[in-house]
């Protein structure tokens, strides 16, 4: 995509070499946003697809009463699936895909922070996906619903590997969530134009920062609940197993700690399209900017106090699903604000309208109907009567679909020629929304009859005369008609488009800076990065355009033949550092690829190849991070343009390597309180919990490992001190002795558990704190790994008084390891004394 | 006035949000904790419904005074208006000071809607 019908001077040939894509085969080591961001869209769109022919099957099946086109077994993994593929491999993967494509450019920037870790997690999620949906192929698909509940799926005989390629699989692909979170998160705080406040970004960085957020707390609460079914699984260890001190109700609790957020997490992102999008067609700015900002971080908040509303017939006490009702009223309210503020903008501007605006409306009307019957279910008892019927089914479609896929494809049509420079067929997206809107409510809106009528969701078939029939081939003709205008989606798309002309520029006379981007697109994402003073800087500035193209703002030229981009301060952008970010790379992909190996090896239990594949991935890890991060540069800044001069390195909370490690251990932090919620949950749900008082040895051990994590920490602290005070000898020496008390840590938190002869298969309460001890144990030797490598890195003379940044991480790293070491040392070791 | 949260920075917008996270997560504890240990004790109902009212009251003591930090943060902003362009700082400040005052009207609302379920169920069951 690199040629241009423009004159290229000097700076910006240096400008577009430095830039440009790998040639060849080299081109899968790319890590920049635009190659990153497209394999990933077009690949959660693949998968998107693969769920949606499940349904297709599903429905032929649900056709007509009595029924056998599938079998049972059959049936019951392609609803587990159609969930688990739609939720994890399309609806999440896809906002992050769509944000590490458009978010640099909506900001002025050249790059995400971290291109490699975006590459990383394109490659883990690539992985585990194919390995989840492959399974279908063998019959070994996981079949309990896509919410895993047990003791259905905790009995191996009964669920066979599905389940374990369910709980590894995407466990592995969370992990790639939270590192999209991350690099987003720093993006949008980090990487804006000079300039471009607080207040000026456009709402789609908004969206991105509060869903970025939200999934740092709510994938950790899954990951830990994923660590315990599995443990239960392979290892007997009885966390959901009723008969020895484990409930099955603690992995819906963590389930839906994930899973309510989630769905916040996957309609911010659509409704962020949206916000892009109105404005554009109305042609004026978005009305009520600050109060879509309080609707995004509100929901955001409240969705959070909702997960309790998927079991309002578990049995819990009214008051407990009163909380829980109350707040699933109040998110109504913010959601509502962001739809009203949306019609404002309409109504005040002149609109104009067009395929992106078409899918934009349609999805805000299907999601008002979802969210009248989310209300309905928000009231315990509605849903008494709902709760596990085809209404469940409808409401969540209508959620669904209008809050995630109609918008994703008036994205669709509204971006595509920014990623291709093509613009897509009017006259057959118009064909395509008809088909969808009416096919999508001729399919769903008769389920809620079908549901009231009483008809329950996952069964494979139904009997003749019980009212069901005909609403059943219903929605079946509607989920083809659905599916027709998918298939004119997918068409107009893939087709050809070799003689059709390139898209004017900025085609839809949009505001926003992602639409400076030339046609065809050139990869240095900017010619120059601008000064932002406005919302919408090229409605503002009619001359804006020319001015960036002729590299008149801020680092047109590449001298040095290296990316580099601008880092902004948090509030107001002011520029801080000319940062350089990394060029292609084959240790994202190789990592990877040994990570995932090893993911895959525990599903069948091969732990031998697990662990080697895990040392090998780590060992990748760290050559990756020695050749490729915190490298001392061969000079202190440079001028980036109208006479500003920035340095190029900075280390502690100025660097973004230590925003990663901060935003990073939040979500670890959140893991880990899910760990201590689970551990005070048995003690109200079993009488019998803890089992036994900590005997007086394992007390030492806890004692002496909680010694070793202050002792640990301390000396990293005092190895960070030391080196910024230039005493580099002993630094060396703090971080030998940290090393050595990580060491004493993990034999402190091991030794407790097995002093005490705990046998973690008898009953829940050794489980839990043997699972204590085995999460700090990790963090210990991830910490002593840490502690390894600044003493090598000093000793190699890459980390010295002045450039430090890897003792800041790290020493940042033991902050939260301290936090987490005495809270775990005190929950196992004095908690059974105090309940 | 106690000017907590003048200092500039972005954690100042979730003050109220966070209050109100606070006193949802207290309530369902305490109810949990409550239903499952205290009550089978031999604890009346009306025990718990005055941690949730004191809870309560709490969280709502600590939203107004976001709220007031942030219409504080607002007025003096709007004061200094009219001396400036419109992408200025205090353009910028003002837009913070909004935020956070609207963010804790509607965490009011979500701390209301929680402490009135104490009013209107009188059991563990």
């Amino acid at each position: 995509m690199a040629e241009t019908n423009r004159k290229l001077d000097d700076r910006a040939k240096r400008l577009l070499e430095a830039w440009k894509a790998p040639p060849g085969w080299r081109y899968w080591s790319a890590v920049n946003n635009s190659e990153v961001g497209v394999w990933y869209t077009l690949t959660t769109f693949s998968f998107f697809l693969f769920a949606g022919v499940l349904a297709l099957l599903m429905r032929t099946q649900l056709a007509v009463p009595e029924n056998d086109f599938v079998s049972p077994d059959t049936y019951n993994q392609l609803f587990t699936m159609h969930g688990s593929v739609m939720m994890f491999l399309f609806a999440v993967p896809m906002l992050e895909a769509v944000a590490i494509l458009l978010m640099p450019e909506l900001l002025g920037a050249r790059d995400l922070p971290f291109p490699r870790l975006s590459a990383f997690g394109y490659w883990c999620f690539l992985i585990g996906g194919i390995f989840v949906c492959g399974s279908i192929f063998f019959s070994a698909s996981p079949s309990g619903g896509w919410f895993m509940y047990p003791p259905l799926t905790s009995d191996p005989a009964r669920s066979g590997i599905g389940a374990d390629i369910w709980l590894l699989g995407l466990s592995f692909i969370e992990v790639a969530s939270i590192a999209a979170a991350v690099e987003l998160i720093v993006g949008v705080l980090k990487f804006r134009s000079p300039g471009m406040r607080i207040n000026l970004i456009p709402l789609y960085a908004w969206y991105t920062l509060v869903v970025g957020g939200m999934i740092l707390f709510a994938f950790p609460p899954l990951i830990a609940g994923d660590l315990l079914l599995e443990l239960e699984r392979a290892f007997d260890w009885p966390f959901f197993d009723a008969d020895r001190g484990g409930d099955p109700l603690l992995w819906q609790h963590l389930f839906w700690i994930f899973g309510h957020p989630e769905v916040y997490i996957i309609f911010l992102p659509g409704v962020a399209l949206i916000a892009m999008i109105v404005p554009t067609f109305a042609q004026r700015p978005v009305v009520g900017y600050s109060w879509i900002v309080v609707a995004a971080i509100g929901t955001g908040f409240l969705s959070f106090g909702l997960w309790v509303h998927h079991m309002y017939t578990t049995g819990l006490p009214a008051i407990s699903l009163g909380f829980f009702s109350a707040a699933s009223s109040a998110v109504a309210i913010p959601t509502a604000v962001q739809i009203f503020a949306f019609l404002a903008t309409v109504m005040f501007g002149r609109l104009k309208p067009a395929v992106p605006m078409l899918f934009a409306g349609g999805a805000l009307a299907i999601f008002v109907l979802g969210g009248l019957t989310g209300v309905m279910v928000a009231l315990a008892p509605f849903d008494w009567q709902a709760h596990d019927t085809y209404f469940v089914v409808a409401h969540l479609h209508y959620v669904l679909i209008g809050g995630m896929l109609f918008p994703v494809l008036a994205g669709v049509y509204y971006y595509y020629p920014f990623v291709t420079a093509k613009l897509l067929s009017e006259r057959l997206g118009r064909i395509a929304f008809w088909l969808m809107f009416v096919g999508f409510n001729v399919a769903f809106l008769p389920m809620h009859f079908t549901g009231l009528r009483g008809m329950p969701r996952r069964v494979y078939t139904y009997q003749e005369g019980l009212g069901w029939d005909w609403l059943n081939m219903i929605s079946t003709i509607g989920a083809f008609t659905l599916a027709a205008g998918v298939a004119v989606i997918v068409f107009d798309v893939l087709r050809p488009k070799g003689r059709q002309p390139y898209a004017p520029r900025n085609p839809w006379n949009a505001g926003t800076l992602e639409w400076l981007e030339e046609m065809p697109d050139l990869p240095w994402g900017v010619r120059s990065i601008p000064v932002v003073k406005h919302r919408y800087p090229l409605w503002q500035d009619p001359d804006f355009m020319r001015k960036v193209d002729d590299g008149e703002f801020y680092l047109p030229d590449a001298e040095e033949g290296r990316r580099e981009t601008i880092v902004t301060s948090v509030l107001d952008a002011n520029p801080v550092q000319c940062l350089r970010v990394p060029g292609p790379s084959f240790f994202p992909m190789i990592t990877a690829i040994f990570i995932g190996a090893s993911f895959i090896a525990a599903t069948f239990h091969w732990y031998v190849t697990t662990i080697v594949m895990g040392v090998i991935g780590v060992g990748s890890i760290l050559a990756w991070l020695w050749t490729g991060t915190g490298g001392i540069p061969e000079k202190e800044g440079k001028d980036v343009g109208l006479g500003l001069s920035l340095p190029f390195y900075a280390s502690g909370p100025k660097s973004v390597g230590w925003w990663a490690m901060f935003i990073t251990m939040l979500g670890d932090l959140a893991a880990f309180f899910s760990l201590i919620f689970a551990y005070f949950y048995y003690w109200t749900s079993r009488g019998e919990f803890p089992l036994e008082a900590t005997g007086s040895a394992a007390l030492l051990a806890y004692g002496g490992g909680a010694a070793a994590v202050v002792a640990a920490w301390g000396f990293t602290f005092w190895a960070r001190q030391a080196n910024t005070a230039g005493r580099v000898a002993t630094a060396r020496l703090a971080l030998g002795l940290g090393a050595l008390c990580s060491i004493g840590a993990t034999a402190g938190f091991l030794g407790g558990p097995w002093l005490d002869g705990l046998d973690p298969t008898a009953h829940a309460y050794p489980a839990i704190v043997w699972v204590f001890s085995i999460w700090m144990t990790f963090h210990f030797g991830a910490g002593l790994i840490m502690q390894l490598y600044c003493l090598a890195g000093s000793l190699a003379g890459r980390m010295t008084p002045r450039y430090d940044t890897d003792i800041h991480n790290v020493t940042l790293y033991w902050h939260f390891v301290l936090l987490s070491g005495l809270l775990a040392a005190g929950t196992v070791a004095l908690m059974p004394y105090a309940l | 006035m106690l000017r907590l949260f003048y200092r500039d920075s972005l954690w100042s917008l979730i003050g109220g949000p966070t209050i109100w996270a606070g006193h949802f997560l207290l309530c369902y504890i305490s109810a949990a904790i409550f239903c499952a240990k205290v009550e089978p004790a031999g604890f009346g109902f009306l025990d718990l419904r005055i941690v949730i009212g004191v809870v309560t009251l709490l969280a709502f003591i600590g939203i107004a005074f976001v709220g007031f930090q942030a219409v504080d943060h607002w007025r003096r902003a709007m004061n200094a208006e009219w001396a400036t362009d419109s992408d200025s700082l205090v353009v910028r400040r003002l837009f913070i000071g909004r935020v956070a005052f609207l963010l804790a009207g509607l965490s009011a609302v979500g701390v209301l809607y929680t402490g009135l379920v104490a009013i209107f169920i009188d059991n563990c069951r």
